[in-house]
């Protein structure tokens, strides 16, 4: 429960306010054990912590009515109501078709009822009071002055009104359609059998139906058994892998590799903005290994390494001695392994972007006050860091959610992204479409708001701007003792060494040195692979295709953030909110629903039986609907680095270029572009990268032509994975291909641009 | 070259007042100032008049030629901005050829033209330099070289003085002033600095909250402030609160916490907003006071008690008490001023100003 109070520390009223919380809470919690010793049902429950709610807003709109300044306070806390709002909107149907999960959630739901209530109406009370307030001012100041309004003819900058409505309109077609219709079907009745004309059924048969939701595992996590006299770990299940049901699974994992990955990134963070030791340029080159992203060939690289008998397994036990067992990854636990190497680099990078901008002075100052080691990290560096935690945690959070790679690789059926994908391939061609899968893209798709809410609630946009203004120029640095230096190389190497397993296992397989069954066998060293995946034209053809479609993507890409980066930081017109949330709003959408909602977009209407057809393999060219979808979906990533290039550059720059007689789209081409051609070519680098190494719609919409030579790279590195032993040899040498791709681009970007090789920062 | 007439113009932000119905005009060849404290909507106003932005109400006239909704790009105006907004992608010639580029005049009319313009600016041999490789008042003096190189009819400056240090200041002063002069270019300076404002000027408008209080020469805005605000904003006046006793002509007296105080008034304010029984407040600039009266003359005699009295090279600047009021005072730094005892001085009654009151003035004494 959140009690933020109305202006803490102002006297006279707290008591009074005291009591006024302890009657609402009071009241509630009450509630809530009256409900759970079974004295009254759930719905008078919750109808009486709406109430208290709604009491709580209500007299605090009372006092506070005659201190506007404490008022707006509340406003602070909108995101927090959201959060519990979500939760109660969730726990209500729950409840309705009960599942094993539903009376957990329906406590918490209870608890935030309050919360959610009053968040409501104080937002509502807020914003309505504000709006009519500005309003009838404004309107006086019109009426006094007879002003009529300039025609907006006259006014519009015809330049900028084109650059708002190209990115507008293809975000809504290609983005907000699709997924909209994913909405649409999850919500369409099955026309016979038992739930004809319901509305809701696919909905409760995902909620309630045990293979979904469990209300005890199968399996066993953890279990340990010894193997030819040698003990063996087995994580994630030893026979029977464990399993909780499909959406428990995905949100465990999802939770898991989020938490892990914050935490080692904040860990190594720490380490590389705040300590100064010998070697330091060296790990800052040594941390871009895990950022390289080689889907599937790294599954198959930690498989390799972590089964019992693997590589990894055998020199912690066998020879180093750290483990007193062998470590055999499967299911689940793989998946988690997985996930957390190689996204730890995303939450690393928001971190050290975080931790590098934060003001020298707010932590000299926090130290002149007394502030020392961990109480200063957590009183001040933490805090301020917040936002870029937060922001890698988002990212964590969604990538895990969708993630193929791991769950294919590991034969792990049980998570929604496998699901998903699963359902898709079996619908390709066939006239009738699993309905299940538009309701698992939507639970998917809510399951990443909901996180994002979550994470998003404890760092407010307001924090991140104070921080952005700080001081990079001197940072922090400190130069630690002797342990803590040993402590530092220990920590580094360790993190390091972990996150950069399925690299460097890429590299092994590449070359022979590792079998793809985990063995060691350095005298079995070839090129013979990587010739074979460069040279061979069954291989290199989707090579070919990869970089073809990621260029024309990336083209579309230009068109579009150029326009939308430029028209968002140029017009004051509130409609560029709208545009900026667009063109951000892909990497809050899981890939496999925009997949899927791509799989119906393009299976119907004026798309029926074209090149743009999925489900018609005789015509269908992927080449269209990938080169759309890349285009789409990664340009967040292109955008914020032109967003940013835009930003530093100052407006008076090209309002000189007007006032000289240049127009706004002559000033664009010789002051604006230039300007910010650096942010452009790492944009593109980065918008390139992220292309060719698509995953959720390359191997589901990728792959449904009749002829499999249109498929791209990530498609092929997926049907490898699931195939033989030289099948293996070829992926790990295209991991290999993408690691030198990527390798290009950082030095490129990094020495060569001077930008900093970040994913993002939200 | 061009004159600008301005008609009655408002500009709204949301609940923010910019420009409050300006209607003004500024004439061919004159430098004319708008002079006023910071947010008061001078950059607004030379905004507008660029074409960045467009007023909410009223006309704007180049010449007869009305310009109120014309883009930048259509008005042939030249900006010199705060903070120069040099190109940093091109060289001190190519920023100054931009605009010459834009008009398709030949190459060899350019690289003479900008020649020119170096000369006139004193920026010979820069051509090939990067806007970083200058300092503050070489690139000060590329901006205004790229806006007068395309003989603008207007030429436009936001503060352009202020981000350099004083001395640097004082110079760059003389130096525009010079070239305007020389080209004979309608100017139109923003500055919150009086002194800038007062030397520089042909004209100035003094503004405070979007609303031109008075326009007028250096001299009329010093001398006769039209009313407290201008009176208080310019140079540093003792300001008196008092009641009419008597008008006589334009000659007012007046009963304040000094004494009685005879002083003059504005002709178009007697009867009207100065009469008797009004509440006014009395004007003594701290230059106005004597220690011996003149024959012919007549003047009001202060008894000042000194407390405090500071050397400042040409004058002394003396703090002296009469009645539990203040008064600022500055004398020839060869008088001698006994600290502590009583001192009698004395102020021309034409040197002394009445003016209206006003409700919720910031006065600085
Ligand atoms: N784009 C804008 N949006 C909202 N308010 C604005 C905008 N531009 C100016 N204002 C407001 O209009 C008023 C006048 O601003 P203006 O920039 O013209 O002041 P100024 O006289 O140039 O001040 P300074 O000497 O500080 O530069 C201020 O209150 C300012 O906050
Ligand atoms: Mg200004």
């Amino acid at each position: 429960m959140t009690v933020e109070g109305i202006a803490g520390g102002s006297n006279g009223v707290s008591s009074s306010r005291m009591l006024l919380y302890g009657i609402s809470y009071g009241a509630t919690i009450l509630a809530g054990f009256l409900y759970i010793y079974g004295l009254i049902s759930y719905e008078i429950s919750l109808v009486i912590a709406l109430l208290a709610g709604l009491y709580l807003s209500l007299y605090r709109y009372n006092i506070a009515g005659t201190r506007p300044a404490d008022y707006y306070r509340f406003e602070v806390n909108n995101q927090v109501y959201l959060v519990s709002l979500l939760i109660v909107v969730i726990g209500i149907p729950l409840r309705v078709y009960g599942s094993g999960v539903a009376y957990f959630i329906e406590l918490i739901s209870l608890a935030y009822a309050t919360d959610a209530t009053i968040g409501l109406i104080d937002y509502s009370i807020v914003s309505l009071r504000n709006y009519y307030m500005r309003r009838r001012h404004e309107k006086s100041i019109w009426k006094e002055y007879d002003l009529r309004p300039v025609p907006w003819i006259k006014r519009i900058d015809k330049l900028i009104a084109l650059f708002a409505t190209y990115p507008l309109i293809m975000m809504t077609v290609f983005l907000l359609v699709p997924v909209a219709i994913v909405v649409l079907n999850a919500f369409t009745p099955p026309t016979i059998g038992p739930g004809a004309g319901d509305h809701l059924y696919w909905l409760k048969e995902v909620f309630t139906d045990p293979i979904y939701v469990r209300a005890k595992p199968v399996g066993k996590f953890i279990e340990t058994r010894i193997v030819d006299g040698i003990p063996v770990l087995y994580l994630g299940g030893a026979r029977v892998t464990y399993n909780h049901g499909i959406l428990i699974n995905s949100l465990l994992v999802a939770i898991t590799v989020t938490i892990s990955a914050t935490l080692l990134g904040l860990l190594m963070a720490f380490i590389m903005a705040r300590y100064k030791f010998p070697g330091k340029s060296l790990f800052r080159i040594l941390v871009l290994v895990p950022m390289f992203i080689i889907p599937f060939a790294n599954a198959l690289a930690v498989k390799a390494i972590f089964s019992y008998d693997g590589i990894g397994s055998v020199i912690m036990h066998d020879y180093l001695r750290i483990l007193p067992w062998r470590i055999n990854l499967s299911g689940l636990a793989g998946v988690m392994f997985l996930q957390v190497m190689a996204y730890m680099p995303i939450a690393y990078l928001n971190i050290f972007s975080s931790l590098a901008n934060i003001d020298p002075n707010l932590e000299e100052q926090a130290e002149n006050l007394g502030a020392k080691g961990f109480k200063l990290f957590r009183t001040v560096t933490l805090p301020l860091a917040l936002p870029g935690i937060a922001a890698g945690a988002i990212l964590v959070f969604i990538f895990s959610l969708e993630d193929l790679a791991g769950p294919i690789v590991f034969e792990e059926r049980n998570l929604i992204s496998y699901q998903i994908y699963d359902k898709l391939l079996v619908s390709a061609g066939k006239p009738t479409i699993l309905p299940e899968i538009s309701t698992l893209a939507l639970v998917m798709l809510m399951f990443a708001i909901l996180g994002y809410a979550i994470i998003r609630s404890y760092v407010s946009l307001k924090q991140y701007a104070m921080l952005s203004k700080g001081g990079r120029r001197h940072p922090r640095e400190r130069r630690p003792g002797a342990v803590g230096l040993a402590l530092i190389y220990i920590v580094l190497l360790s993190v390091l060494a972990f996150a950069s397993t399925p690299q460097v296992g890429t590299i092994l397989i590449t070359f022979g040195i590792l079998q793809p069954d985990g063995k060691l066998t350095l005298s079995q060293f070839t090129l013979q692979h990587i010739e074979r995946v460069l040279t061979a034209p069954d291989v290199n053809i989707y090579i070919r295709n990869s970089i073809v479609y990621a260029s024309l993507a990336l083209a579309l890409m230009l068109t579009i953030a150029i326009p939308a980066a430029y028209a968002v930081s140029r017009s004051k017109s509130k409609l560029m909110n709208i545009l900026d949330a667009l063109v951000t709003l892909p990497i809050a959408i899981p890939g496999l629903v925009i997949a899927v909602g791509l799989f119906f977009f393009y299976s119907r209407g004026i798309f029926r039986g074209t090149v743009f057809d999925p489900t018609s393999p005789e015509t269908y060219n992927p080449m269209y609907v990938l080169v759309l979808a890349y285009g789409i979906r990664k340009i967040p990533f292109v955008a914020r680095s032109l967003f940013a290039g835009l930003q530093q550059t100052h407006v008076s720059l090209e309002e000189a270029a007007m006032n000289l007689g240049a127009s706004r789209s002559k000033v664009l081409v010789s002051i604006v572009i230039p300007l910010i051609l650096l942010n452009i070519l790492s944009g593109v680098l980065l918008g390139f990268i992220y292309a060719s190494t698509e995953v959720s719609v390359s191997i589901t919409l990728g792959g449904m032509s009749a002829d499999n030579t249109k498929a791209p790279l990530t498609w092929f590195m997926k049907q490898t994975s699931l195939a033989s032993v030289q099948a293996s040899f070829d992926l790990a040498s295209l991991g290999f291909v993408l690691i030198i791709i990527q390798l290009i681009a950082v030095v490129v970007i990094v020495l060569g641009l001077r930008q900093s090789y970040a994913f993002i920062s939200l | 070259m061009t004159r600008v007439r301005i008609e009655g113009i408002t500009k709204i932000y949301g609940p923010v007042i910019a420009v409050d119905n300006m209607t003004l005009e500024i004439e061919d060849g004159e430098f004319f100032t708008f002079l006023g404290p910071s947010g008061c909507g001078k950059t607004t106003t030379l905004r507008l008049i660029a074409g960045f932005e467009f007023s909410d109400k009223g006309r704007i006239f180049f010449d007869d030629k009305e310009v109120t909704f014309l883009k930048p790009y259509e008005r042939n105006t030249a900006m010199v901005f705060q903070n120069y907004a040099l190109w940093p992608h091109m060289t001190v010639f190519d920023n100054i050829a931009y605009g010459l580029k834009l008009r398709k005049v030949p190459r060899e009319e350019i690289t003479r033209k900008v020649k020119q313009v170096l000369e006139l600016t004193r920026l010979e041999g820069m051509e090939n330099r990067y806007p970083t490789q200058l300092s503050g008042g070489q690139q000060q003096r590329v901006a205004l070289a790229r806006a007068l190189v395309v003989e603008p009819s207007i030429l436009l400056l936001d503060e352009p003085l202020s981000n350099l240090d004083a001395k640097l200041r004082v110079g760059m002063r003389e130096e525009i002033k010079r070239i305007q002069k020389e080209l004979g270019i309608t100017t139109i300076y923003v500055t919150h600095d009086q002194e800038e404002a007062l030397t520089m000027s042909d004209r100035i408008a003094v503004m405070n909250k979007g609303k031109v209080h008075q326009v007028g020469t250096p001299y009329e805005i010093y001398a006769r402030p039209r009313d407290l605000f201008v009176a208080t904003f310019l140079g540093r006046s003792n300001l008196l609160k008092g009641t009419v006793k008597s008008v006589d002509g334009s000659k007012v007296e007046v009963e304040t916490s000094l004494g009685r105080i005879t002083g003059f008034t504005h002709r178009d304010y007697i009867d009207m907003k100065v009469k008797e029984g009004s509440t006014v407040g009395v004007i003594i600039r701290p230059e106005s006071f004597i220690l011996e009266q003149k024959r012919n003359k007549e003047y009001n005699k202060f008894t000042v008690n000194i407390i405090l009295s500071m050397f400042a090279g040409n004058r002394i600047e003396v703090r002296g008490v009469y009645n539990d009021t203040e008064l600022l005072i500055y004398l020839p730094s060869n008088a001698e001023i006994p600290v502590d005892k009583p001192l009698d001085v004395y102020v021309e009654r034409s040197e002394i100003l009445i003016l209206p009151w006003e409700k919720g003035l910031l006065h600085q004494s």
